[in-house]
């Protein structure tokens, strides 16, 4: 079945999409640390150097490069045809990674359980390679087959769906094609620790960074 | 003034007369009206002081700035997607400014069943009325209606639905749409604009980037707060801060407040500390347009339909009869249906599919319009603390919620194509395509269980329900709790059951009722 049939049936709710195996988050992580861990058996983890340079804050170089070649999958209107205007694949995980900077821990152990069922759970069906040594094609197949079972399978492709789209439309020159004009100014991120000379209106609120305030014991 | 507790030589001892913890709408009022009383006041709040100076209208930026787990917090089970705020303000900084008073059913209620000696509805009309004077709450003139909302204003016209303009919070408003990440004009009258400055100007301190980790007692007396001062970029404990107060008031949020509490060891024979959450749960249909309609300029959220939303059904008087009691367990009585939107990012997030599928629907961005259906829920949740700074909350909608949910599912779909929608959308896996002339009774048969259907709340609430009863409530309607002297509790977790609509007016007036009765200026 075609990608695009498989959406239209999708679309229009015909296919079941429980088939079976629902997992527990527990035994997701679980899942998700078998993949990764019992892999080195075989030999699946390491050589994602050359493939993935990007050095993230929170993302380890194999997790960007699954959630780059997640989005390979995922974004264009066919697998590994990446659209002409926005970010590349990399430029998505690197996205990603600066927007998760900060996330809670909890969360952030089961967002790398998640890369690590994804990238290393492919023997679940019945596939030797790793997810990141597949085609852009056979990507879809595994993501889709995750989405098709349901369950907790199907909230790791929602995950990194999630990731994968957050990662490319938050890059302005994807609004183009949405008819979305951006923000109304041109100012940088936050910074991280604000002081009276980031604060407009509001500087002669602001304590001096590193004071003591009143009633210090 | 405001520290950045990341910036303070830690670890740090400091005293004061009260500590209040959290910032937000309760927070916020509660000691601004105990600040200018006299009282020294120190406020914690874990996240960073905003400034709209600093605000840039981005989504990737200001997320992680002003929501709680960038805005990803989910019930334990993952189902439900649970938004609240982090910044100096708390959700106040990113919400649409809505405006509503609890309805007086719901009032007289609480009354017979909770007692509210201290807290009358002539007290609550007094305190709405100094709110919505202190942040110039007015109607949205129906001039300035965006395209959105004239759209959702003409469907419930259509349909002969009870429909109205909505209050907001809001001055010098230029009608940018950016409105949920976070004003950059100051036009949102919100608690950091309102009520931060007359908290330093009446010689008080506020602390951000410092989490409260417990509640300090002895002998049955409040004596302050252990809270640890966190690192701006990674969010991790720097190093410990200890409050020395005799007085302390939680208001932490319907989440943090009870999970504070219970991570204290503060006595309560009631046993309902974390008990009862509601969070007004929503279901959405997102509907497409043949003309651009770029519902993400100008004010949102302007225009309601009350038209399924009968509180006197849904709150009988004690002296009811059966007929009138029947109606309580009606369906659509408990829905509130508004529009909504959001910037490209999250919308992309909430639109099923991948590949040309979603972007064919992502490229009709502009002609995107999206309704949701918020219930006035009756299912009890729970708050738990997770390690010393988290949350774990369980939420499942009750038989009853399940119903009225996808009821207000299937009437978001109906006003939409009254409005004119070409197609309807209802994010689900797998999602819903409706044509105009389609049933829409399948909606109402939808699983809610399998967690295919995304359900979100932006209001939790009714996790510390206030009630003069010791034996049946953690604090009274004071918001003074029940068994341990000094410790007050000022924020929407107060409320005995959800109220329906949008809490930031309630919660405000609640923090200076509070904050009058800590400082003893109660009129």
């Amino acid at each position: 079945m075609s990608d695009e049939e498989r959406q239209t049936k999708i679309s229009t709710g015909e296919e079941s999409k429980s088939k079976g195996l629902r997992l527990s988050r527990r035994k997701f992580l679980w899942l998700g640390g078998l993949g990764t861990l019992g892999l080195l058996t075989v030999g699946r983890l390491g050589f994602y150097g050359s493939a993935a340079p990007l050095e993230g804050q929170v993302l380890a170089r194999w997790e960007a490069h699954t959630l780059a070649a997640a989005a390979e999958a995922l974004i264009p209107d066919e697998p590994g045809k990446w659209p002409a205007t926005g970010p590349s694949p990399l430029e998505v995980a690197a996205n990603v990674d600066r927007f998760l900077v900060g996330m809670p821990r909890g969360m952030l152990r089961e967002i790398r359980a998640m890369f690590g069922f994804i990238e290393h759970g492919t023997f679940l069906g019945a596939r030797l390679s790793r997810f990141t040594r597949l085609s852009a094609e056979k990507r879809l197949d595994v993501l889709v087959g995750l989405y098709e079972r349901g369950g907790v399978p199907a909230e790791a492709f929602e995950g990194i769906r999630a990731l994968c789209l957050v990662g490319w439309y938050q890059d302005d020159r994807t609004w183009e094609a949405l008819g979305y004009g951006g923000p109304l100014m041109s100012r940088p991120a936050p910074p991280k620790a604000v002081t009276a000379e980031d604060a407009g209106g509001y500087a002669d609120l602001m304590a001096k960074p590193g004071s003591a305030p009143q009633g210090v014991l | 003034m405001i520290y950045d507790a990341s910036t303070f030589e830690l670890p740090i001892r400091v005293k004061a007369d009260l500590c209040v913890v959290g910032s937000g709408a309760g927070g916020a009022a509660a000691a601004a009206a105990a600040a200018e009383a006299g009282l020294s006041v120190i406020v914690l709040e874990s996240g960073p002081f905003v400034p709209p100076s600093i605000m840039n209208q981005r989504e990737e930026d200001m997320m992680p700035e002003l929501l709680v787990a960038n805005g990803s917090q989910r019930s334990a089970d993952g189902r439900t997607t649970i938004i609240q705020g982090r910044a100096l303000g708390g959700s106040t900084v990113h919400n649409t400014n809505l405006c509503k008073r609890i309805p007086d059913p719901i009032l007289a209620e609480w009354e017979a069943t909770r007692g509210m000696k201290h807290l009358s509805r002539q007290r609550w009309n007094e305190l709405y009325e100094r709110v919505e004077a202190e942040q110039d709450i007015r109607y949205i003139e129906p001039e300035r209606y965006n395209d959105h909302n004239q759209l959702f204003k003409a469907g419930c016209e259509e349909l002969g639905w009870e429909s109205s303009g909505l209050m907001h919070n809001r001055t010098g408003c230029v009608e940018s749409g950016f409105c949920s990440l976070g004003c950059a004009y100051d036009a949102k009258n919100n608690a950091a604009k309102v009520y931060v400055p007359r908290i330093v100007k009446a010689g008080s301190q506020l602390f951000t980037h410092c989490q409260a980790v417990r509640v300090l007692h002895r002998d049955g007396e409040a004596t302050g707060v252990e809270a640890v001062a966190l690192d701006p970029q990674t969010r991790q404990p720097k190093g410990k801060v200890t409050i020395e107060a005799s007085k302390v008031c939680l208001s932490a949020s319907a989440t943090g407040t009870p999970a504070i509490l219970l991570r204290s060891d503060i006595p309560d024979p009631s046993g309902r500390t974390g008990e009862g959450l509601t969070i007004h749960p929503a279901l959405i249909a997102a509907g497409i347009f043949d003309e651009p309609l770029r519902a993400w300029q100008g004010i949102p959220q302007s225009y309601q339909c009350t038209e399924f939303l009968d509180f006197d059904a849904a709150h009988p008087p004690p002296d009811a009869g059966e007929a009138e009691r029947a109606r309580k367990d009606e369906v659509g009585n408990r829905t509130w249906l508004v529009p909504v939107f959001a910037h490209p990012m999250s919308t992309a997030t909430l639109l099923p599919g991948w590949g040309a599928e979603h972007r064919r629907l992502m490229g009709r961005f502009d002609r995107l319009a999206a309704y949701t259906a918020m219930v006035h829920d009756v299912s009890e949740g729970r708050v738990r603390p997770s390690g010393d700074l988290g949350v774990d909350i369980e939420w499942s909608p009750s038989e009853a919620d399940r119903r009225e949910l996808l009821f207000g599912l299937a009437r978001s779909a109906e006003l939409m194509f009254a409005s004119g929608a070409s197609k309807v959308y209802v994010p689900a896996r797998p999602v819903i395509e409706l044509e105009p002339g389609d049933s829409l009774a399948p909606l109402e048969e939808l699983d809610l269980e399998s967690g295919d259907v995304d359900v979100t709340a932006v209001h939790p609430m009714s996790s510390v329900a206030m009630g003069d009863d010791p034996s049946a409530a953690v604090v009274d309607s004071r918001g003074k709790h029940h068994h341990l002297e000094g410790l007050w509790v000022a924020d929407g977790s107060l409320f005995p059951t959800s109220i329906g609509g949008p809490p930031q007016l309630s919660i405000y007036a609640l923090g200076i009722h509070v904050g009058e009765m800590i400082s003893g200026t109660d009129s």
